[in-house]
């Protein structure tokens, strides 16, 4: 870079930190008088919100988080896949072979696809991507531990939801479901329990690992993947929310 | 039991639940200073709690003082951005009104000049009151929330092209203005 060039950048950046600093002595002389403002506004009693603000901003929280966990899940599941040589595991070949003769349960072994890594099994549904017409899938959970209500639910139709059920202690239990062609990335490194299970007679995973529980299975016959998470319930409930589900 | 930081994700939606309860009158009064239709004040804060999300690491570092600022600023970006979009436009930028500005920023002040007796909130008044809308949002834009030029472009509603030369411009008005108070305060 030619000297006059490097001058020339070197006072830009010094101008811009100048800046930086002034604009910061504004920002606190601001926030000191909005503070006070806000104080104001708080313990002023002619002044309120209208319902309705207030319920559409909280909604948007509540969306605006499923929406950028969901895109964190589906992040990650994609780096995972293309980071690690995959070591594709449809059971085993013993198992296939045992099982290979009865075609429903073929289709399913075959569509529902364990993938496992050094640090994390991915489940993957092997989808045709095919355009659904009616959302014949799940969308609630069938029996709830004592205190539990639907907090949030973000429904994207035949792509799935995301929903979430709340106690008033703010313990969750995740229930979520994607569609066609996705993956989920478990985390099973140094799981007290790593088991398969069938749930609501598809094929599935529950891991167990401290607190934290979850269950991942597909529904072969409509390309859904199921994700149930909390690290809020005992074992026990744990098994009668899976045992509920229908 | 996903792999990305589950625990961090609850603590930044709890920390955005906890800023709407906090600044929620704030929020909503200073929406209502750029509209009186409450429709339009419930999307400009929906927009804005979308902001302020995309954000919220930043927003989680900041003190008391700066984050009430940000959150300020981001409600009034925002009700700015959204009467522009609405067909409502408002004259940002004295140029627009004003054609004697000098296209060549005038770099002679130099940086310990500019900044002394800054810390007073007199001068910091001052200069608040003495800044146009435009040059206040793009210098706050820049600096306090440290926008990229596309950002600054769609919220101050110009060009990209053009974010360089308002900033340069907004850069020497503000100078203009700290150097007349230097000036008035050597002639008392």
């Amino acid at each position: 870079m030619p000297v006059n060039k490097i001058e020339e950048k070197l006072k830009e950046n010094l101008e811009d930190a100048e800046f930086a600093l002034l604009m910061y002595y504004v920002a606190q002389a601001e926030g000191e008088r909005l503070m006070l403002e806000n104080a104001q506004l708080k313990h002023d009693d002619s002044f309120g919100i209208p319902l309705e603000v207030d319920r559409a901003a909280k909604s948007t929280i509540r969306k605006a988080f499923a929406i950028r966990d969901a895109k964190k899940t589906a992040k990650e599941i994609g780096s995972a896949l293309s980071k690690v040589a995959v070591v594709v595991l449809v059971f085993n070949v013993l198992f296939v072979t045992l099982f290979s003769t009865a075609s429903a349960f073929r289709a399913n072994v075959l569509n529902f696809v364990y993938e496992t890594f050094d640090y994390a099994t991915a489940i993957t549904i092997n989808g045709t991507d095919s355009d659904k017409e009616n959302t014949d899938r799940l969308s609630s959970l069938g029996w709830l531990p004592e205190g539990y209500e639907l907090a949030s639910m973000s429904d994207w139709g035949t792509d799935g939801f995301i929903s979430e059920y709340t106690n008033a202690d703010g313990l969750r239990i995740g229930f979520s479901c994607f569609a066609d062609s996705t993956s989920m990335n478990v985390d099973t490194e140094d799981a007290d329990i790593v088991m398969d299970v069938v749930i609501n007679g598809c094929d599935g995973i529950y891991v167990k690992k401290g607190l934290s529980q979850c269950a991942v299975w597909g529904e072969e016959s409509n390309n859904y993947i199921y994700f149930l998470d909390t690290d809020a319930v005992s074992e026990s409930d744990f098994q009668t929310i899976i045992d509920n589900v229908e | 039991m996903i792999k990305h930081n589950k625990a961090l994700d609850e603590n930044e939606k709890a920390f955005v639940e906890i800023l709407w309860d906090e600044y929620r009158a704030l929020m909503y009064s200073t929406a209502l200073k750029y509209s009186q239709d409450n429709h339009q004040i419930q999307d400009i804060i929906q927009n804005s709690l979308e902001k302020i999300i995309k954000k919220v690491s930043v927003l989680i570092s900041l003190d008391r003082c700066a984050l009430t600022s940000y959150i300020v600023l981001i409600v009034r970006s925002t009700s700015l951005n959204y009467l522009k979009r609405a067909g409502i436009e408002l004259r940002l930028f004295i140029e627009d009104c004003d054609s004697i500005m000098d296209n060549v920023p005038d770099q002679s002040t130099s940086a310990e000049n500019l900044l002394i007796g800054i810390e007073t909130s007199a001068s910091i008044q001052n200069l608040l009151t003495q800044l146009s809308l435009g040059d206040r949002l793009v210098l706050e834009g820049k600096y306090t929330m440290e926008l990229s030029d596309g950002e600054l472009a769609d919220i101050c509603g110009i060009s990209k092209n053009s974010v360089r030369m308002r900033l340069s411009r907004a850069k020497k008005r503000a100078r203009d203005i700290l150097e007349s108070e230097d000036f008035d305060h050597a002639c008392k």
